[in-house]
This record gives C-alpha cells, structure tokens and sequence, in this order.
C-alpha cells in the first residue's frame, strides 16, 4: 500500500519523531484504512472522495495544526521561563509599533479626503511604508526594556541577533515587493486611472537603473536623489539586524530606568529624523549622492555608527568584568 | 520561586473526547469523529488527542498492523484514571455552577 506514503516521508522531513508518530502518523493510518475499506467495496467514486477527505485532513494538520501547536509550546515555554522578561518586551514593542505606524502614516493619511470603505483601504495602502521604521525601533524598545539589567549571556546574543536578522528579513521583503506595490496602488486608487510609477513605486532593481540612466544623462541632482533613496532602502532593511545589536550594547551598560528611555527614544528619534531630514538638508548638494561610494555611504552611516557603539558598549563592559582568580590574585 | 500546581482544566473538545471514550472504550481517531456527530473534525482530532496525552488524560496504543494491505497501524485511544478523575470533577463543577449548560 502506498497510499500517504509519500506525503508522509516528506512531513518526516519537517516534524519530529514525536510528531510524527502522535499526529502526522494516525492521520494517514485512517487515511489508508478507509481508502483501503471503501475500495474492497468496489465503490469507486466513494473511495476517491475517502482519498479526498483524507488528504484533506493531513494538509489541515500538517500546514496548519501542527504549526499552531509548535508556535504555541513555544510561547508558553518562554512565558514560563522568562515571563517576566517577555512581558516587558512584548508590551514596549508593541506599543512602540503601534505608535510609530501610527506616527508615521498619520501625516498622509490626513490628506485623504475619503471617509470611506475606499478611504480605509487608502489607510491600509500606507501601513507598509512605516514597517521599515516600526520594525527595528520597536524591536529596539522591546529587547531593551525586556533585558535590562540582565547579563548578555551568549543565549542572549544568539536569540538577540536571530530575532534582528527576522526582523531584517521581514523588513526586507516588504520594501523589495510590498512597499512599491502598495504605493503603486495607491496612487492608482487615488487618481483613479492607471499612472506611471514614480521613485517611490519602484523596484529597487528599477530604481537603481534609472538613476544611473539619469547620471549618464548628466542629471547629477535627480540621479543622486534616487541613488540615495536605492542604499536607504536597504540601510533600513539592515535596520533590525543593528538595532538588535544595539539594544545589546544598551543592556551592557546597566543603565538606569530613566537614562535607559532617555537613550532609547533619542536613537528613535534621531535615526527617524536622519532619513526624514537629510533629504531636505541635502536638497541644494543632491548631486553628491550622484557617487554611488557617497550615496551609499551616508545612507549606511547611522547603521555603521551604532554597530561601533554597540561593539564598543559590549567590549567595554568586558574589559570591566575581572575574572574571580585574577582580582583574588591581585589582592 | 517555587512553582503553584496547575489546576487540570478541559476545553470543550477535550471534555468531548473523554466523554466519548469512557462511555464506550479503546476508540481510534476517526472512530471518535463519527461518534462525536461532526463536532469533532478530523484535521484537528489528533492535535487534540496528543495534547491530551501529554497531560496525562489519556494513553495510546498501536494496534496490530492490518496483515494483507500493509500500511500504517491505527492508534487506539483510552481514558486513564486521571482523565476519568479530572472528567468526573469537571462535569460536577459544570453542573454546580452552570446548570443551563450541564449535559
């Protein structure tokens, strides 16, 4: 019999030995004793519903249950053992991104005359130009207030660094594919007719070239505006990663409550601001940014900065931990 | 810290499942779902099934492989005395406290 054999040796690729032989393993033994059942009965179009429903059953479980249960074992593992901890980043984080989409899709939303079925999907249209930003500063706030004063163990590091790289990769998708798409729509629901994509619409494979066309063309301000705009995108992809690694050095120098938000809501502000005002401040000089090496490099220079100050914070509060032996030894 | 016991609690599904295999024994999976008049579905009854033997409320063993197809041996499913105990309590607190809902 090899009916579920094969979608069985591919669920074995993905699910424990445990899993398997309590919920992925029962589920097509029933499948195969039914099938098997209908079919001794020369029932044709039964068996194949049989197969059908079966089928059915273990996409349900494998695609769905089985995830549900994993993520939330998972949840209360950490609540259980950090729950404290996980409290306290979750609510900060939460709350950080709820106020910073907000914050940042408040300002065009206004100008949207529609109140709406329309008007509210207009709103929605606008919601993932903010995830590059609400991404890494509420994972910032998040892995700050939930860690502070603890020591940076190495688990710590690792779920640090691999919570910044989902987020990167999270951010990063959606600037590459939802963010131009989004805008796209929503200039065309806006004008209600098909238009031609802007800078802000483009892919970032799109953007570049056109912005190398122009700088050949000797269109140095507009070439170096949109250079600019290709390395932002991808700075503030990177944005997570860093401020992952940020928030580190943060804990490492057990500040206290007060300097803690202090430091937390001067780098939101400040990075916010960079990118928001260095345009205009660049507006006279754009054509600098028309050097690839330019543009890239102030696009990248607040992430650059505080790796270096995180990687400073963290070497800096080793230096200062004297092993046991040698202070005995010392003394 | 020390830790307080959890209290053993069922979900509606849960109560289902051990209702079913005290009244009428060893059942497997499917076999539940067709007892259960389509409460039970079968995407989910074995997520249930494991979770409650995690938690001790039931026990499982395979049953003999079927010897002329081949193929999987089913998993038949029966109540252990902590699930039968924990049933017995939760039915009592449900009819005390809510008698509109007491089966």
């Amino acid at each position: 019999m090899t009916t579920g054999c094969r979608v069985r040796q591919w669920a074995s690729r993905l699910y424990s030995a445990q899993t398997m032989q309590h919920v992925i393993d029962p589920v097509i033994a029933d499948l195969q004793h039914e099938y098997e059942r209908t079919k001794a009965t020369r029932q044709g179009l039964r068996a194949g519903i049989v197969l059908l429903r079966g089928y059915c059953a273990f996409w349900t479980v494998v695609m769905v249950h089985v995830p549900a249960m994993w993520l939330h074992r998972t949840i209360g593992g950490l609540r259980t053992s950090h729950q404290e901890s996980f409290i306290r980043a979750v609510v900060p984080a939460v709350l950080t991104m709820v106020t910073l989409s907000v914050a940042l899709v408040a300002s065009p939303a206004h100008s949207i005359n529609q109140r709406d079925l329309l008007g509210a999907w207009l709103v929605i249209l606008l919601l993932p130009q903010s995830i590059p930003f609400s991404i890494p500063l509420s994972l910032f706030t998040g892995i700050v207030c939930g860690l502070r004063l603890r020591p940076v163990t190495r688990t710590v590091r690792r779920t640090v660094v691999i919570l910044g790289l989902a987020g990167t990769l999270v951010s990063a998708g959606t600037i590459a594919w939802v963010v131009p798409v989004a805008n796209q729509a929503f200039r065309t629901a806006i004008a209600r007719r098909v238009l031609l994509e802007g800078p802000a619409e483009m892919s970032s494979h799109e953007l570049r070239s056109h912005a190398l066309a122009l700088r050949d063309q000797g269109r140095l301000a507009e070439a170096g505006d949109l250079l600019f705009s290709f390395h932002a995108r991808w700075a503030l992809a990177g944005a997570a990663l860093v401020f992952a690694v940020f928030g580190l050095g943060v804990i490492a120098l057990r500040l206290g409550r007060v300097a803690t938000v202090l430091v937390v809501a001067t780098a939101c502000v400040v990075y916010v601001s960079y990118f928001e005002e260095l345009h205009e401040l660049a507006r006279p000089r754009l054509s600098l940014f028309s050097h690839e090496g330019t543009a890239l490099t102030f696009a990248w220079l607040p992430n650059v900065l505080m790796l270096v100050t995180s990687l400073a914070c963290l070497t800096k509060r080793d230096d200062r931990r004297v092993p046991v032996k040698e202070s005995v030894s010392r003394a | 810290m020390t830790k307080t016991p959890r209290i053993p609690s069922l979900s509606s599904k849960e109560t289902l499942v051990l209702e079913l295999l005290v009244q009428q024994g060893e059942m497997y999976g499917l076999q539940l779902v067709s007892s259960s008049r389509r409460r039970l579905k079968r995407g989910t009854v074995y997520v249930t099934l494991g979770r409650m033997e995690e938690k001790g409320y039931l026990r499982s063993r395979l049953e003999a492989p079927p010897a002329k197809t081949g193929g999987l041996p089913r998993r038949l499913y029966e109540a252990t005395a902590l699930g039968r105990r924990v049933l017995s309590a939760w039915t009592r607190v449900a009819r005390e406290l809510l008698p509109e809902f007491a089966r």
